[in-house]
């Protein structure tokens, strides 16, 4: 009990409100130098000093005050906090698709608390209609929250814990599937799901956002609009990231989960499909595809379900003057397989082949890919690569490190045959590696030229 | 009755109750912005852009189940907003890309400073929060904002005026249309540092608000610390009369312009009070108020009258609003010039996006707009009796329906009151409605950023910055005999304190410093010269050596042009007094540059000789003496002639 009534508060603060007898979420007026300040007592961050009380003033604006100056606090009322959310009846409608709304952390869908300033999740189908309607044109959506983690603390467990709740509802009969999920890693799950989910009958759209969605700008919004009529509506059956397209809030892209990756810390239109273009362009009363080669939606359940995991991988990004204990260490410490992002078409130095000799000897698969994310591993152009292939790595193509990360995971999960590994890798599942590189799968422009500026500031509001 | 402006007393305002609150918002002279690293662009702003971008702002619904009253108006109206943006001023910060940076601790400076200036405590640890704003101004949705000094005040009139909170934080874009659905902001400004000062309801008539913000903005350029140019400076007005309830004011950026607002809102708050006792006098109260609509397309589709012929060709709809025994009160007369109708039109406009004027018809005044014919079809049609009233609205199917729930909503508000609404100033005087008042304000706490502690050697150190307030420096400026006409300028100018010191340290006389700073240095501007390029330091040297006797009075004037012109190493060289054989070598040279030139007016000698022997001694004889010298020397030589 004490725990939550002085939350956060220790040392010379917290005795301060236990000898004046007012504990956190009581509006009080405090006398401090000569002022008399009311507000109501926050709670405190515990990374923070003891030396001050942190107050919400009526105007809503918070202070904090410094513990040496308060000389008395007196109680007014303890304000009750009620975390009630909004609900409101959801339609149903039965001639609408059953879509599913799996949560499993991000704040895809939450409320600010007005007295606390905490974001607390709206998951529930009531909450999710009074936070965006829209929704509910598209589709009957029913919603799990299956867990709660933040997205770079995901491992094997969640993994396997989406994949096996995605099978069961294809199994159950919905008509597409949306997961909620943080962007960080967001990329990794959707390549990891196209692996253990092969030739799914209908949409798996993962979503996220990267403004929490209290804040009146948020994608979020946007992003759950995209993703839900992509689930409910659209004919692309495969795993797939949903997310804002330009600076504008004009649109979503849809990118296939194993060629998409987060490009920016934090803006909007993070998420970018590498090597090639994405599947379609979302807005909330369109989907138009942008290529003909999806897998098409179909009406029987089947499916290809193979879930594996091997967590004794790694994935190293090298740089020059590395040494070769990192990878005798990876060795010694029973890792099976390690992807290597390379510089350039797929390089390492020389001070590193003796370890990756021995990893290769040890039974080790190691495969390479490119640090430059764009453009394949090809390692017969320099002495180098050759070199190193001899060493027994494995050129992976234009797999993205992060994707061949999570295919090696799932492959040494399901064999230990050297060959099998290999031919597994190599044979594209779901367009992790593709036959060719189009010449709009590489366009990154530079800010600046002039010519780009002028094209930019016409298209821009529209784009 | 209610007065005219002309005549209205501030007595007057004191019978029907008048209160008046200020909000200021003062730009920060910072290099930077507030939560970036952007440069902080100075007015006038130019309209250069490089991209657009476009957003929609949804409202994020308060979790008690409640809709902010402003919120819920923002998302009737539907606003795609298009920003403008320049990159040299903009990063991704502002477009809500990226998270912020620390806060700008030169803004937290100046923002201390203030708060000391004005006798308000400092808060001990600083926490930014955010100020929810739908309409678009931001394109992040919120406005990051700081409480740094609670409880200050300002001595006005023999009277304490009370600011409760002075707070920090950045400034919105800058509005430049807004048509149908589509609003269009600037970007320049966004993101500017700003200090916001609120004061208590202390002030009973415009004037006293008037006098008060030039005040206050006296003390702001007495400092320095703030940005000068339009725009800089804005108020928001709060006004109240007795019985009515607190409408706002926004967007006041001319002082001047305040007693006229004051006037006309407290007219209208006054006129809608009538208004409302009018209503009830026929019975219609908020209880039994009735409105009936009625689909008009059929009797106006033929109209020639314009808009309405527009509106129906490109499939709009148009409909019409009954108001039982209304007659006569549409036109109620609410602001100078402007009637009730004004107020309907307004709301319409603001929340159900139909921007084009005249966007409604009133029973009451209808000439020259649907034909007589139409008029009685009409009332036909929706079985109106000369008692009643009615609104004929058009435009967009969706559009018009949230027209109608507006007009209904305005004319039921008529029977309560004044509405506490958020109103623009415009450049008449009047005031239009932009927005529903907002509810208790939405703010939430920044989890983006830590909070701030402010430390006591901080404080203590801006606490030595504090510069003397305007009216001490006023009392200065009268005590040491400056002309009145001038007091001003000097009080607010940058160099104020160095003038302080030419005046006490080196006994120069006010009237000369008037001549230097007040004309002499404005005149050199007009000619190309810059100001900015002349430093402190070498006003006072040349002073110095003014006042040492090593140059002439003359020699200021010529010391200072070379100082802006970058040609210090002539002073003093060039500026020695000319010693009286310099004086009568620089005659003779004039003699002889006469005689090579035929003067045909003989009077005019004297003046040319006394030219010639001012450009040759520039700055290093006074023109008086050479006058003498001349006048002398001619008189010598007619003498002997």
């Amino acid at each position: 009990m004490e725990a939550t009534e002085y939350k956060g508060y220790k040392g010379k603060a917290l005795s301060l409100l236990k000898s004046f007898g007012v504990s956190v979420w009581s509006e009080v007026k405090i006398k401090a130098n000569g002022n008399e300040i009311v507000g109501i007592i926050l709670p405190r961050s515990e990374i923070a000093d003891d030396s001050h009380i942190v107050v919400k003033l009526r105007s809503g604006y918070n202070i904090g005050i410094s513990v040496e100056k308060i000389t008395s606090i007196e109680f007014i009322e303890r304000v009750e906090h009620h975390q009630v959310l909004q609900k409101q009846e959801v339609p149903f409608d039965p001639d609408k698709p059953n879509v599913k709304l799996i949560s499993t952390g991000g704040t895809i869908a939450s409320r600010m608390n007005y007295r606390t300033g905490a974001v607390v999740p709206a998951f529930e189908p009531e909450e999710l209609y009074a936070f965006v309607p829209k929704l509910f044109d598209y589709c009957n959506l029913t919603t799990q929250k299956l867990y709660s983690v933040l997205s770079e603390d995901i491992g094997p467990e969640e993994w396997m814990g989406i994949a096996s709740a995605v099978a069961s509802d294809i199994e159950a009969g919905y008509e597409g599937i949306v997961i909620g999920h943080g962007t960080d890693t967001m990329h990794y799950t959707s390549a990891l799901l196209s692996f253990i989910i092969q030739n799914p009958p209908i949409p798996i759209v993962l979503v996220g956002s990267q403004r929490s969605s209290d804040r009146p700008a948020s994608d979020a919004p946007l992003n759950l609009i995209h993703s839900v009529k992509v689930a409910a509506e659209s004919d692309i059956a495969e795993v797939s990231v949903c997310a804002l397209g330009p600076t504008s809030d004009n649109y979503g892209l849809l990118h296939r989960g194993t060629r998409v990756r987060k490009m920016h810390s934090s803006h909007r239109s993070t998420f970018r499909t590498i090597g090639d273009i994405p599947l379609a362009i979302v807005k909330a009363d369109e989907i138009r595809t942008l290529r003909k080669d999806y897998n098409k939606r179909r009406k029987d359940r089947q499916f290809n379900f193979q879930l594996a995991f091997e967590e004794k991988v790694a994935l190293i990004y090298y740089y020059p003057n590395m040494k070769p204990d990192i990878i005798d260490a990876l060795v010694d410490n029973g890792y099976r397989g390690i992807v290597i992002a390379g510089t350039g078409l797929g390089h390492v130095n020389r001070q590193i082949y003796p370890a990756l000799k021995r990893a290769t000897d040890s039974r080790v698969v190691v495969f390479m890919t490119v640090q430059t994310l764009w453009g394949y591993v090809q390692m017969y152009v320099y002495e180098t690569g050759r070199n190193i292939m001899e060493l027994g790595v494995v050129p992976g193509a234009n797999m993205l490190p992060e994707v061949a990360y999570m295919k090696l995971c799932w492959v040494l999960g399901r064999t230990n045959k050297p060959e099998e590994i290999k031919e597994i890798m190599l044979t594209p599942i779901a367009g992790e590696i593709t036959e060719r590189e189009p010449i709009d799968a590489y366009l990154i422009f530079q800010g600046g030229i002039p010519e780009i500026d002028d094209w930019l500031k016409q298209i821009s509001k529209n784009f | 009755m209610f007065k005219d402006f002309g005549e209205i007393t501030e007595n007057d305002y004191r019978a029907i109750g008048f209160r008046a609150g200020l909000e200021i918002h003062q730009q920060l002279d910072t290099r930077q912005k507030l939560f970036c690293r952007c440069p902080a662009p100075h007015p006038p702003y130019d309209d250069f852009f490089h991209i657009e971008i476009a957003r929609t702002l949804r409202p994020a619904l308060s979790e008690l189940g409640e809709i902010d009253p402003s919120i819920l108006m923002e998302f009737k109206s539907q606003k795609k907003i298009i920003y403008k943006i320049n990159r040299d001023t903009i990063c991704t910060y502002e477009l809500d890309q990226s998270p912020p940076f620390e806060i700008n601790q030169d803004a937290l400076d100046i923002a201390i400073y203030y708060c000391l200036k004005f006798n308000a405590k400092i808060v001990d640890e600083i926490y930014v929060c955010r100020k929810y704003h739908l309409d678009g101004s931001i394109p992040s949705g919120y406005q990051r904002t700081a409480m740094i000094g609670l409880q200050g005040f300002y001595e006005f009139k023999g009277k304490k005026i009370h600011f409760p909170e002075i707070t920090l934080e950045e400034d919105a874009a800058r509005e430049i249309s807004d048509k149908y659905h589509i609003r269009e902001y600037f970007t320049d400004r966004l993101g500017i540092p700003l200090i916001e000062i609120v004061t208590e309801p202390a002030f009973t008539s415009p004037q006293e608000v008037k006098e008060f913000a030039e005040a206050i903005r006296n003390e702001f350029l007495a400092t320095g610390e703030v940005r000068k140019g339009s725009g800089t400076l804005r108020m928001d007005l709060n006004i109240s009369i007795n019985g009515s309830e607190r409408c706002e004011i926004k967007g006041v950026d001319k002082i001047s312009k305040i007693p006229i607002l004051g006037y006309n809102e407290a007219l209208r708050q006054w006129n809608l009070l009538r208004l409302r006792d009018a209503l009830h006098t026929r019975n219609i109260t908020p209880e039994n108020f009735k409105a009936t609509v009625y689909d008009l397309h059929n009797v106006l589709k033929h109209t020639f009258f314009y808009p309405i012929q527009q509106a129906i060709k490109n499939n709009g709809e148009v409909y019409c609003i009954k108001l039982p025994n209304w007659a006569g009160f549409l036109k109620w007369p609410t602001q100078r010039y402007t009637t009730f109708a004004q107020e309907i039109s307004e709301r319409v406009k603001v929340i159900a996006c139909l921007t084009d004027y005249p966007n409604i018809i009133v029973s009451d005044i209808i000439d020259n707009t649907i034909s007589r014919e139409e008029i009685d079809k009409t009332k036909k049609f929706i079985g109106a009796t000369s008692n009643d009233g009615f609104v004929i609205v058009w435009g967009p199917p969706e559009d018009v329906q949230i027209a109608i729930e507006e007009i209904k909503n305005r004319a039921y508000e008529a029977t309560i009151g004044v509405p506490p609404e958020s109103r623009r100033a415009l450049p008449e005087g009047t005031t239009a409605f932009e927005r529903v008042l907002p509810g208790p304000q939405r703010m939430y706490p920044d989890t983006d950023l830590p909070h701030i502690n402010i430390s006591k050697s901080r404080v203590e150190r801006l606490r030595l910055r504090l510069k003397e307030s305007y009216s001490d420096r006023v009392k200065w400026c009268e005590a040491f005999g400056f002309p009145p006409s001038a007091i001003k300028r000097i009080c607010t100018s940058d160099r104020y304190l160095l003038i302080k010191e030419l005046v006490e340290k080196f006994r120069i006389h006010p009237n000369f410093i008037v001549r230097i700073f007040l004309e002499y240095l404005p005149f050199l501007e007009k000619r190309g010269l810059k100001t900015k390029v002349l430093t402190n330091e070498q006003i006072r040297t040349i002073f110095a050596m003014y006042s040492k006797g090593e140059i002439l009075r003359t020699g200021v004037f010529t010391a200072i042009e070379f100082a802006m012109r970058g040609e210090c190493d002539k002073i003093p060289s060039h500026l020695r007094p000319a010693t009286n054989d310099e004086l009568e070598q620089a005659y003779n040279q004039a003699v002889e540059f006469l005689s090579q030139n035929r003067i045909y007016h003989n009077e005019k000698r004297a003046e040319i000789l006394t030219g010639y022997i001012m450009r040759m001694l520039r700055g290093r004889v006074e023109g008086k003496t050479v006058k003498e010298f001349v006048a002398q020397k001619l008189e010598k030589e007619n003498g002997s002639n």
